[in-house]
């Protein structure tokens, strides 16, 4: 272990050391801001053509580039962007804060600025997608709520083609397997209302990132995928805002300055209102109802160049609720589940080449259930009132502390290294029942630690080569055992030509924390638990090679990639397993599972090919996303020990996302998807299942009659081999028409849209239903398809100021 | 402007809802789509020293879609009866015959008498079709104890009397993995009128454990294992219990059986175990107990 540490760390000095040391050098650095807003800017390319050397700015905005001395003209280029070229004569250190100028659209012509064109072939990063926040707005989405996840679901590599649910399939990895943080901080559940809506408010979002594999080293914990999700800032020059009105929510987001160029905030919340409308025509004893909210929240102060503190808050619940009176009798049930998440970052710039961000985050999810009743007891001598109550809850909090430095020594190398740690606490069962002979108060409490070390620099060689090697360092500890694992990291993007580059990745990832859950539809009562001394981390390697090029005449980016993954110590659930943790709960029992006797591991291994033609600039924009994978799993305890399609293998997935703008006012969206059949496993036949009957045994009165010995059972389902069975193919259409209008104070939308426009029958569930013949003795079984939604149009209202 | 886009766009799909919404969420799949029904055969042996004579059934799966309960086709009858079943140990080997009045293969002990702690395989053909499976019969275990705790003087009103606690311990046999099926149970008689109108009492027995009593030397080897239940019975009598000692394939066989979850649409599939292998499911176990050591204990002066 600590050799492996010393080659890399060897390795990493090495790159550094090769660097040419020229002494005409000088720094240019900077924050890159939109312009009118103030919103700091990640992700703008800062180039100098000549040179052919880059750089581009961070998370916050900042950026550093070291060059030789002389008469440089950089090129600021983001995506949706006004290209902007600066021409410095650059003889000493200088600090350069830009501001930029969103683009307007040319509705005169299909030409496209191609410059404003975010370049895949100059990235050395593979695997990754950059999700158009503005584009998400465009798109139709289910009853009009526009959905971070369910956008994502429509790019290639992440399965789509299962009606409502939220759960991402990543190349092939479990629906646990994605880290989803939101300003660093891990969201747990990204489900509302059982995966039909996530829980990410695209309104107060301003990037999401999403890594599928090549992944950087700083981001660890999870096998299969990483989206990190960052909320805007808020307006820092003047107030700005939001509000929609839809079928089923409202949503109002409001930001603006606190103090003028130095501090802004943002609000933004969202609740479903269906219990509201519903509640008139409930009978005065019964209320019963549902609802969502969300909520986000940030504020964000500049102490000027060297500081930054920025503080921000995500808090969501889902409630389920019913209460009933009769005379003095009251009765209240009901469940809810939510994530609430915080984080205090600030950022501290050394120098021009050295930025720091120090982040504490707290996250937390929390699923409870509640009973209360008031009842009268009648005695001969009186009347007694009784109260029982009872509370479950499970949850996870956790605390973490990371520092993270940007250090960018010459215009080839850009190193980013940093250290987390972070306490979980799991709470996986804590009950209380309290009547008046019974006083229940069990609670258990696990902490963990997991902490990681991460180095990784961005090394180009030479104009055409780009290397981006990295090495995580990750550990876990609990009740005593602690794993430390290297994970090697490895990215390299080489430029064939002035639009195409080839490149290729190696990443090593590792897991400890699981979530249990076979229900696959987002029950809220899926449990996250910690690696053990017996359920050991999973650990997954990936290696994937494509060529990225730009077709700049057209405006678009063709991405090609193929990705081999294998994953050691995956978790599945033995044969019957169920982790349905609420039976028997409210007969008063506890109902705790012997989770790690119920799961078993194994290995998984996904291979595939995804292609993906963007084009995210012009009157004209989506994408057209195709995989073609492969999904396979082998456990000793399962299916007698051979390999078996993982539930979420889809062999062909096609996703279609457009949107068009007819003028000013008007633009239509459209998406389509296809998703050929997931496996399922499905009974063969019904096996005959007698016992051993011991009261016909011999020590009982003897077999004179000539019974058998042992007694009759109901016939059990025999499923032969597992994933036996393909559901049929998934395919929707959904379109959204946009209407705008400028009024005096403020700008209107209207948008019309419809889900599944075709009425696609999809497949929901399957359910059995049984038929009886009396007169002939006969019984049917059938097996019926559920679907959930056929057409649905919807209409939305929004207005923007 | 908007009238133009809306209005078609509207009432296309809502025609097209309104006419499609009663089909539309329920839709029954065709047998001929769903995996084709696997029709093979199921035998199921559990056999024991202590038992008068062997007794192998030999039976198929039944399909689960379409018409289900069909009775067995003559040709299928025919099948059943006309396989050929060996059972053997290393020394001897017998043909185990059909018994027609049984619905079983079956074969007295004095023919072929079992002993306990020897390896037997059965093998069961029918044309080109062949399975085997084999199980080794344990050693009986002779220190079962059994008891009854007291019963509490006051009983709630409300909810009738406390129930007593039976309990059933033995030692475990140290440095092998063990199983077991504690069983006790009590001598009840019920009293009808036969046709002539004489009163008849007819003996049965109330069994007081079921799945609880399946036990394994888990964690434990070599101790004093305990299965406690609750009894709620009254009376005079006598309860009995029985030490099984049972082989792995039984214990596992017997928790898959009574651990089903198939009619949890949120678990996951699970096969009933199985140790027969080639072309057919299901289970040849074994099992012994101690006959002559079976306690009993006597329940007195109890109050209603």
């Amino acid at each position: 272990m600590m050799k492996q540490l010393q080659v890399c760390l060897t390795f990493f000095l090495l790159l550094v050391g090769t660097q040419s040391y020229a002494q005409n050098n000088y720094t240019i650095s900077g924050y890159v801001k939109e312009k009118g807003s103030g919103e700091l800017l990640p992700g703008v390319t800062i180039y100098d053509a000549n040179l052919q050397l880059g750089t581009t700015t961070n998370t916050y905005g900042f950026y550093s580039l070291t060059l030789p001395a002389g008469s440089r003209q950089l090129v600021y280029t983001f995506v949706g962007y006004e290209r902007v070229v600066k021409t410095i004569d650059l003889k000493d250190n200088i600090t350069l804060d830009l501001d930029f100028l969103p683009s307007t659209v040319e509705l005169e012509t299909v030409e496209v600025n191609a410059t404003a064109q975010e370049r895949v072939s100059e990235s050395v990063e593979m695997s990754k997608m950059i999700l158009p926040v503005s584009q998400i707005q465009d798109l139709p989405a289910f009853l009009g709520e526009k959905d971070v996840i369910k956008t994502l679901q429509l790019m290639p590599g992440v399965q789509s083609g299962r009606e409502g649910s939220s759960d991402l399939h990543v190349r092939g990895g479990g629906g646990d397997q994605n880290l989803l943080i939101l300003d660093d901080a891990v969201v747990y559940n990204a489900n509302h209302l059982f995966g039909f809506f996530s829980v990410f408010n695209g309104e107060a979002l301003k990037s999401v990132e999403v890594y599928k594999g090549g992944f950087p080293a700083r981001y660890g914990g999870r096998l299969s995928s990483v989206i990190d999700m960052n909320m805007k800032e808020g307006n820092k020059e003047e107030f700005h805002g939001s509000a929609s009105v839809g079928l089923i929510s409202s949503s109002a987001t409001v930001e603006g300055p606190l103090k003028k160029g130095k501090s802004s905030f943002l609000v933004s919340g969202r609740r479903t209102y269906v219990d509201i409308l519903t509640r008139p025509f409930m009978d005065d004893d019964f209320n019963a109802g549902y609802y969502f909210y969300d909520l986000n929240t940030k504020v964000n102060y500049d102490f000027g160049p060297k500081n930054k503190v920025y503080v921000s808050g995500y808090f969501g619940r889902d409630r389920f609720y019913s209460s009933e009176d009769y005379r003095d009798d009251e009765f209240k049930a009901g469940l809810e589940w939510g994530n609430a998440t915080g984080t205090v970052r600030w950022n501290h710039l050394f120098n021009q080449k050295l930025f720091a961000n120090a982040t504490l985050i707290a996250s937390n999810y929390k699923f409870g259930l509640f009973q209360d009743e008031r009842y009268q007891e009648y005695h001969p001598d009186g009347r007694e009132e009784v109260h029982l109550k009872m509370r479950y809850n499970s949850n996870i909090t956790d605390y973490s502390f990371k520092y993270d430095l940007d250090y960018m020594p010459t215009a080839k190398h850009q190193l980013k290294m940093g250290v987390i740690l972070t306490n979980h606490r799991f709470s996986p069962s804590a009950f209380v029942f309290k009547g008046p002979e019974t006083d229940i108060d069990e609670r258990q409490l696990i902490s963990t630690l997991e902490g990681g070390v991460y180095i990784e620099d961005i090394y180009k060689p030479t104009a055409r080569l780009t290397l981006n090697p990295g090495f995580r360092l990750s550990t876990f500890y609990h009740e005593g055992r602690t794993y430390v694992q290297p994970e090697p990291r490895f990215n390299v993007s080489y430029v064939v030509s002035k639009d195409l580059a080839i490149k290729a990745s190696y990443a090593m990832m590792n897991q400890y924390v699981h979530r249990l859950s076979n229900t696959g539809i987002g029950l809220p009562t899926d449990l996250w638990v910690s690696s053990t001394k017996n359920v050991l981390p999973q650990t997954s390697q990936q290696v994937a090679a494509g060529l990225a090029k730009d077709i700049d005449k057209y405006g678009l980016t063709l991405t090609v990639e193929g990705y081999y993954k294998r994953s050691i110590n995956a978790i599945s659930y033995k044969e019957g397993a169920s982790f349905l943790f609420l039976e028997n709960l409210f007969e008063g029992e506890n109902n705790e599972v012997d989770w790690e006797n119920n799961i078993t591991r194994g290995n998984d291994t996904s291979y595939g090919v995804e292609v993906m033609l963007q084009r995210k600039v012009g009157r004209l924009s989506g994408w057209v996303g195709y995989t073609l994978s492969w999904s396979e799993r082998q456990f000793d305890e399962l299916n007698l020990g051979k390999s078996f399609y993982a539930p979420w293998d889809q062999r062909h997935d096609l996703s279609i996302a457009g949107s068009y703008k007819i003028s000013d006012r008007v633009s239509v969206g459209a998406t389509w998807v296809y998703g050929s059949g997931t496996p399922l496993t499905m009974a063969v036949a019904k096996t005959p299942s007698d016992v051993h009957s011991p009261e016909l045994d011999a020590h009982a009165p003897k077999d004179p009659l000539g019974q058998t010995y042992y007694s009759y059972q109901p016939t059990r389902d025999y499923y032969g081999t597992l994933s036996n069975f393909r559901r049929p193919a998934y395919h929707r259409m959904d379109i959204a028409f946009r209407f705008h209008k400028q009024k005096k104070y403020f700008q209107r939308t209207w948008e019309v849209g419809a889900y599944n426009v075709y009425n696609r029958q999809n497949m929901f569930f399957y359910t059995t239903d049984y038929e009886y013949d009396y007169r002939n003795d006969q019984e049917y079984a059938y097996l019926q398809q559920v679907s959930l939604f056929p057409v649905i149009p919807y209409v939305s209202y929004k207005v923007t100021f | 402007m908007i009238k133009k886009y809306i209005i078609p766009f509207l009432i296309l799909p809502i025609g097209v809802l309104l006419g499609s919404c009663e089909d539309f969420f329920l839709k029954d799949i065709d047998v001929d789509d769903l995996p084709p029904y696997e029709k093979i055969m199921v035998v199921q042996g559990f056999i024991s020293p202590q038992q008068d004579s062997i007794k192998i059934a030999l039976k198929f799966t039944l399909p689960t879609w379409g018409l289900r309960n069909q009775p067995l086709s003559e040709e299928d009858q025919l099948a059943l009866r006309s396989a050929v079943v060996t059972l053997k140990d290393e020394e001897r080997s017998v043909s185990i015959p059909y018994v027609e009045a049984q619905g079983v293969y079956a074969i007295s002990q004095e023919e072929f008498p079992l002993q306990e702690g020897t390896r037997y395989e059965l093998t069961v053909e029918r044309e080109t079709q062949r399975l085997t499976a084999s199980c080794e019969i344990p050693k009986s275990n002779n220190t079962l104890v059994i008891s009854l705790s007291e019963r509490e003087k006051e009983n709630d009103p409300q909810y009738g009397y406390e129930p007593q606690y039976l309990r059933l311990t033995w030692e475990d046999t140290k440095d092998q993995v063990n199983y077991y099926n504690a069983y006790a149970y009590k001598n009840e008689y019920y009293t009808y009128y036969d046709e002539l109108g004489n009163e008849t009492q007819q003996a049965y027995q109330q069994r007081l454990t079921y799945s609880e009593g399946y036990t394994s030397d888990y964690l434990s080897d070599g101790r004093w294992l305990e299965v406690e239940v609750n009894y709620y019975g009254y009376g005079e009598g006598e309860i009995k219990g029985v030490l099984y000692s049972v082989d792995e394939h039984y214990y596992e066989y017997h928790q898959s059986v009574y651990n089903y979850t198939g009619d949890n649409p949120f678990a996951e599939p699970q096969n009933i175990y199985t140790n027969v292998e080639g072309d057919g499911t299901g289970i040849f176990c074994a099992y012994s107990y101690d006959s002559t050591a079976i306690p009993t204990i006597e329940v007195e002066g109890v109050e209603n």
